[in-house]
């Protein structure tokens, strides 16, 4: 029997103490009731190892415990899809918020050296502030659950007018281009290759008069150019490639994979421009050394913003694509 | 019936469907049952006997449950020299209780209409 007490009292340390000592002598009734029971279907008294054996069957302290406490959640389900929701719209917008102030503040304090490890630095708190944002977040809504399990605040609900509901939007289904507009766009794709390779030859191409004025003002373009360059140009063909393969009527499967190879590599390149030291480099005897560190500066930034805009944009396209693929499946609130 | 037998069926998903089916008939099973007094143990004996198998620790928070919404009433009572707890149906459990037995009815007719329906 010291057994069953030991039992009880493991139950007992989960139980509110206002009722405790009631559950507890009505689990001992039931238990002695099923030993004496036991005992008498087998014709002799159990012993320690048939009433650890009944124990383990009725159950695992803490879980009899729990059936006994109330059901509680922070965030009840008829709440809980709002609060889903709304992280869904903020986080992302925190998300940008954070990369550009923290972005504009590392290119306007850091010198170039140092830029890297500011960067990283500044991506490593963008976790925490992620989550202090989340932690707000499910405040307020525990808050507004509460609020809402009021008799008053449930009689506000049920008083809504469904004329007031918003105005469909006309639906948008993806529309399949004509061939005639996959062509036109694979030849003006040709073009543009054509032209971005005959940029090294001609330079006026991109930079029309500047090329000159450039010239003139004792500066050129930096060594970053040649890498950059080069992963423009793989870019330029996975995206001739995603063209050719969409010629094909129907052939969308492939598409979209291309499409977020081409991206990546956009983002390389960019960040390739957003990190370089020297994105412009003084010609000997041109411009002052402080006035193209102050130039590169504000390149940095300026591809820095745009790096961060194509990251967000690849991982929100990234999301869309990938969540209509992820099986999910559905708990069931038991 | 071949096709729908060879299909594989989600266990967990099953075993969750069939705990929610059950909960709402455990209620009416235990609120019927206690138009007698009974204690815990021989409660939970009779639905047994009965076809309706339900853990103990299931049933006693249940009991609680019920008690606290004062659809039963209990009474600590020596019985055979043991101190035994018994339950038995307060007035409003009755009231309730007669009023739960027309919805189940209904309920079950209209279910029976729908399961003889499909399964022509």
């Amino acid at each position: 029997m010291e057994l069953l007490e030991r039992y009880l009292r493991a139950i007992g340390q989960y139980l509110p103490a206002a009722s405790r000592a009631d559950i507890l002598a009505e689990l001992r009734s039931e238990l002695l009731e099923q030993m004496d029971a036991r005992a008498e279907e087998w014709g002799r008294p159990l012993d320690e190892a048939d009433i650890a054996a009944l124990l383990k069957v009725h159950g695992r302290p803490e879980a009899i415990a729990l059936r006994y406490l109330p059901q509680r959640s922070l965030i009840g389900p008829s709440v809980f899809p709002f609060y889903i929701l709304t992280l869904k719209k903020v986080l992302p917008l925190v998300l940008i918020v954070y990369l550009v102030a923290n972005t504009a503040t590392l290119f306007f304090s850091a010198t170039g050296g140092e830029l890297l490890g500011h960067f990283v630095h500044a991506l490593a708190g963008l976790v925490p502030a992620l989550f202090v944002c989340w932690g707000i977040l499910t405040i307020v809504f525990a808050g507004i659950d509460y609020a809402r399990s009021k008799p008053s605040a449930s009689r506000r609900m049920d008083q809504w007018d469904p004329m007031k509901l918003p105005a469909l939007e006309p639906q948008q289904t993806a529309k399949q281009k004509s061939l005639n507009m996959r062509l036109l766009e694979l030849a003006v794709h040709c073009l543009w290759i054509l032209y971005v390779l005959m940029i090294p030859v001609h330079p006026f191409l991109i930079f029309g008069p500047g090329a000159r004025a450039m010239t003139a003002a004792g500066i050129s373009l930096g060594p970053v150019f040649h890498p950059f360059y080069v992963l423009l140009l793989v870019m330029l063909g996975v995206q001739l490639v995603t063209k050719i393969v969409g010629l094909r009527s129907g052939e969308q499967r492939l598409a979209k994979p291309l499409e977020f190879v081409a991206n990546l590599l956009g983002i390389w390149a960019l960040s390739m421009l957003a990190f370089a030291r020297q994105i412009i480099v003084a010609l000997s005897g041109g411009m002052d050394a402080s006035q193209v560190t102050s130039i590169n500066h504000a390149l940095n930034l300026a591809f820095g913003i745009a790096l961060i805009f194509a990251v967000y944009g690849l991982i929100k396209e990234l999301w869309k694509y990938l969540r209509n693929r992820i099986p999910v499946r559905r708990a069931l609130a038991i | 019936m071949d096709t729908v037998a060879s299909v594989p069926i989600d266990t967990p998903l099953l075993d969750a469907l069939r705990l929610e089916l059950r909960r709402g008939c455990l209620v009416l099973a235990v609120l019927a049952q206690l138009r007698q007094e009974h204690y815990g143990y021989t409660l939970r004996k009779a639905l047994t006997d009965q076809g309706l198998e339900i853990e103990e620790s299931t049933l006693y928070p249940l009991l609680r449950r019920l008690e606290t919404q004062g659809l039963l009433t209990s009474q600590w009572r020596e019985e055979d020299k043991r101190n035994k707890r018994f339950y038995r149906l307060s007035p409003a459990g009755e009231a309730t209780l007669a009023q739960l037995v027309v919805d189940w009815r209904e309920l079950n007719g209209s279910v029976q209409n729908i399961l003889g329906r499909t399964e022509r």
